[in-house]
């Protein structure tokens, strides 16, 4: 029995250093970029730097106090929200309405879907600029529609009411095409048995989408949602290159520009990093809610 | 099974020994310089186009002129760039000899270390002669009596206008006062039969800068050097940016946004009259504006005279330098400021020679109109970054600034916010410097 074990734990070792031969480079890149980043913000929460001295000084939870007290994180949080659930929402929205379309058997199907799928491959800063341009109510396309109407088009850059909902519509654009492909290729594996069965019950496309499509598709929904808000909520580069959270500071702005922003422009790099320790609290804890909320409306196959 | 396993584990061994032993001669292999060869000096700069290469000819006439020391330039981007970069090279105890600077970061590096004091070398056998400079030009890098920048890209603001807009509108000459200024915007201002808007007067931009100098030249003060006194609500600012925003109520002002190009994009489209800029971007507005003349005009004047905000960047030295590359890294600053140098440059990019001695280098070649104004408003820059310095005191303004040419935000509420934001802050600011 022992000699057994010790042959089974000798091969067990060599199965483990293959194991971590093939993953260390992964864990090491991940744990020098990811983790170490992580541990190394929260340590800098709790001390005050301005990022070019050796050391910063211990101000034990001052720059949380700095997180909840400042003027402008309402707006910023608000901004945040605003701009993660109408990415979310509005864009799986489109997103599942355009994946039915292309699910029927049009011709050309893999050049819509090329053409779905090409704006998320577009680099952000390189379309937010060109959004710029489509904007633009003097010299931008626009301008020949606004003329035709004999209207003044909207300034949407230049105007601290609109300048978020610019910053959304490319945001949602973004994501339209990638949910898109995720949605059709959900669609494509639904198995056909169940529609065949449902054809039986009833005429109503409404319902076979509402009873069986929504339901079969909701893990897709549900992946979606969860990835697509983790992502628009460190929305970062189009902020950057359309308004610098501007054009009246914090009108437009998010919460990891806004921190940014607090490091390299104001030099609070402990502040900044306070704001990212909560920002993190938030994700995790948005995350847990959504897959607490999911056992309620995800179904598995089962 | 068990051969392949084997086979396996003591190839992953070999593997990771492998990318122990690279990643360890990465990490340990030094910088290798040469003891007997010339002193490698990296200097970092920013400024594309002519001002760019500009800069890179004169590296490589510095190299030329001499065996002993070899600079190296390297391009890093915008002003708002090379901050960062240096920042974050300054975090990492790196990072070049010799950069260019501009105001935002001065105080901070400062005094925290960053910077060396330049006034030993300034001062020094090797030192260069400032009492021509203009102005307080030379106390604009002073920190705590040191000297930690000196100015090289010099830039005095201007006032562009569309000459065609000008002769259609039967105004013969470019504002002189600030009075001129805001009457002429009206007058420069055309509308439609429906009242849109054609053309504007001016396109405004929601930076300190421009709006600086006319709140000094009307006699307005905003901070002391020191700090000790702020008065970001003067009453002369309430006025002058009231006049502002008064301008952009009556539509004969515009404030554009930055991504779409901003003011300088309107001046150039002809959507807009005038601009308030630096003469950095001569080359760019001459060649690019469409459909009509651009000229350059002097920046206007206030009750109080004129007085004007320097724009700009200058030198600095990192204090990554070691000892014995000091003054290496000091000739090549001294050589980028000789007067022939500074000639150089300026006819290159459209910056001021802002020394008597290199205007008389430059010759005829600045004698130009457009160069002429530029160098006529030298006399008048007054070296006074405070406004930029702070973080605490440039952001306040630079929100309140905002609020009030973009929301025409009431100007005595916005300017008293941003008062006491910055009072407070600055509270901060001096504690932290303190420790």
């Amino acid at each position: 029995m022992g000699r057994r074990t010790k042959q089974s734990w000798k091969r067990n070792r060599a199965e483990w250093l293959t194991f971590l031969a093939f993953v260390s480079p992964n864990l090491v890149l991940f744990a020098l970029f990811t983790y170490w980043p992580i541990v190394y913000s929260a340590y800098l929460s709790f001390m005050d730097w301005n990022l070019l001295t050796a050391r910063g000084a211990f101000v034990e939870l001052a720059n949380y106090r700095v997180v909840f007290t400042d003027p402008q994180i309402r707006t910023v949080i608000g901004n945040t929200l605003i701009y993660a659930c109408a990415v979310v929402c509005v864009a799986q929205a489109l997103a599942f309405a355009l994946a039915l379309l292309l699910n029927r058997n049009v011709r050309g199907q893999v050049f819509f879907r090329t053409l779905a799928f090409a704006p998320h491959v577009t680099t952000t800063a390189a379309a937010a600029l060109v959004w710029v341009l489509l904007l633009d109510p003097d010299l931008g396309p626009s301008s020949v529609l606004y003329n035709a109407l004999g209207i003044h088009g909207p300034h949407f850059l230049a105007s601290s009411k609109l300048a978020l909902w610019a910053i959304v519509s490319i945001g949602v654009w973004k994501e339209v095409g990638f949910a898109s492909i995720f949605f059709l290729a959900g669609l494509q594996t639904l198995p056909r048995d169940c529609y065949e069965a449902a054809e039986l019950e009833t005429d109503s496309g409404w319902k076979v989408f509402r009873h069986l499509t929504l339901p079969l598709m909701s893990p897709v929904v549900f992946f979606l949602s969860v990835s697509g808000f983790i992502a628009a909520i460190k929305a970062f580069d189009v902020v950057s290159v359309m308004t610098q959270g501007g054009p009246v500071y914090p009108a437009s702005s998010t919460y990891v520009y806004h921190l940014y922003r607090l490091a390299f422009q104001e030099f609070r790099a402990g502040d900044a990093s306070a704001f990212a320790v909560v920002f993190f609290v938030i994700t995790v804890a948005i995350t847990g809610l959504q897959f607490r909320l999911a056992r309620k409306w995800v179904h598995y196959g089962d | 099974m068990k051969k392949i396993l084997h086979y396996h584990a003591d190839h992953s061994r070999v593997i990771a020994c492998a990318i122990l032993c690279v990643t360890c001669v990465q990490c340990s292999s030094p910088r290798s310089e040469d003891p007997s060869g010339p002193v490698a000096i990296t200097y970092w700069r920013t400024l594309s186009g002519a001002a760019g290469n500009a800069q890179d000819k004169l590296v490589a006439q510095f190299n030329d002129s001499q065996q002993a020391v070899r600079v190296t330039a390297e391009f890093q981007g915008s002003y708002t760039d090379l901050g960062k970069k240096l920042i974050t090279a300054s975090a990492a105890h790196t990072g070049p000899d010799v950069t260019q600077l501009g105001t935002y970061e001065i105080l901070q590096f400062v005094r925290s270390g960053v910077l060396v004091d330049l006034k030993p070398f300034l001062d020094g056998p090797d030192g260069i002669d400032t009492s021509d400079w203009p102005g307080t030009m030379r106390e604009a890098g002073e920190v705590d009596g040191g000297v930690y920048w000196l100015p090289f890209n010099v830039a005095a603001p201007v006032l562009y206008i569309n000459t065609d807009a000008f002769k259609t509108a039967s105004i013969a000459a470019a504002p002189k006062t600030w009075t001129e200024f805001f009457a002429d915007t009206r007058a420069l201002t055309t509308k439609d039969s429906s009242g849109r808007v054609q053309r504007a007067g001016t396109a405004l931009w929601t930076d300190v800068w421009p709006y600086l100098s006319a709140i000094w030249s009307e006699g307005g003060e905003l901070t002391s050097k020191d700090y000790s006194r702020i008065t970001l609500n003067d009453p002369v600012a309430v006025r002058v940016l009231s006049e502002f925003q008064g301008l952009v109520r009556d539509g004969a002002a515009i404030v554009p946004d930055t991504a779409s190009g901003g003011h300088r994009a309107a001046f150039k489209n002809g959507r807009a009259a005038m601009i308030l800029d630096s003469p950095a971007s001569f080359t760019d507005i001459f060649a690019q504006s469409a459909g009509f003349t651009p000229a350059v005009a002097a920046y206007p004047t206030g009750a109080a005279g004129t007085i004007l905000a320097p724009g700009g960047g200058g030198l600095a030295m990192l204090a990554v330098t070691p000892e014995n590359k000091r003054a290496a890294a000091w000739s090549f600053i001294r050589f980028l400021l000789a007067p022939q140098q500074l000639a150089f440059f300026a006819k290159e990019s459209g910056y001021a020679a802002f020394t008597e001695a290199s205007r008389k280098a430059a010759g005829d070649t600045l004698k130009e109109a457009r160069f002429a104004v530029v160098h006529e408003a030298l006399p008048h820059l007054k070296g006074d970054f405070s406004i930029n310095m702070s973080p605490a005191v440039r952001e306040s303004f630079s929100e309140a600034i905002q609020k009030i040419l973009v929301d025409l935000a009431d100007v005595n509420t916005a300017l008293d916010a941003a008062n006491a934001k910055a009072q407070q802050r600055i509270q901060n600011e001096i504690a932290k410097n303190k420790k």
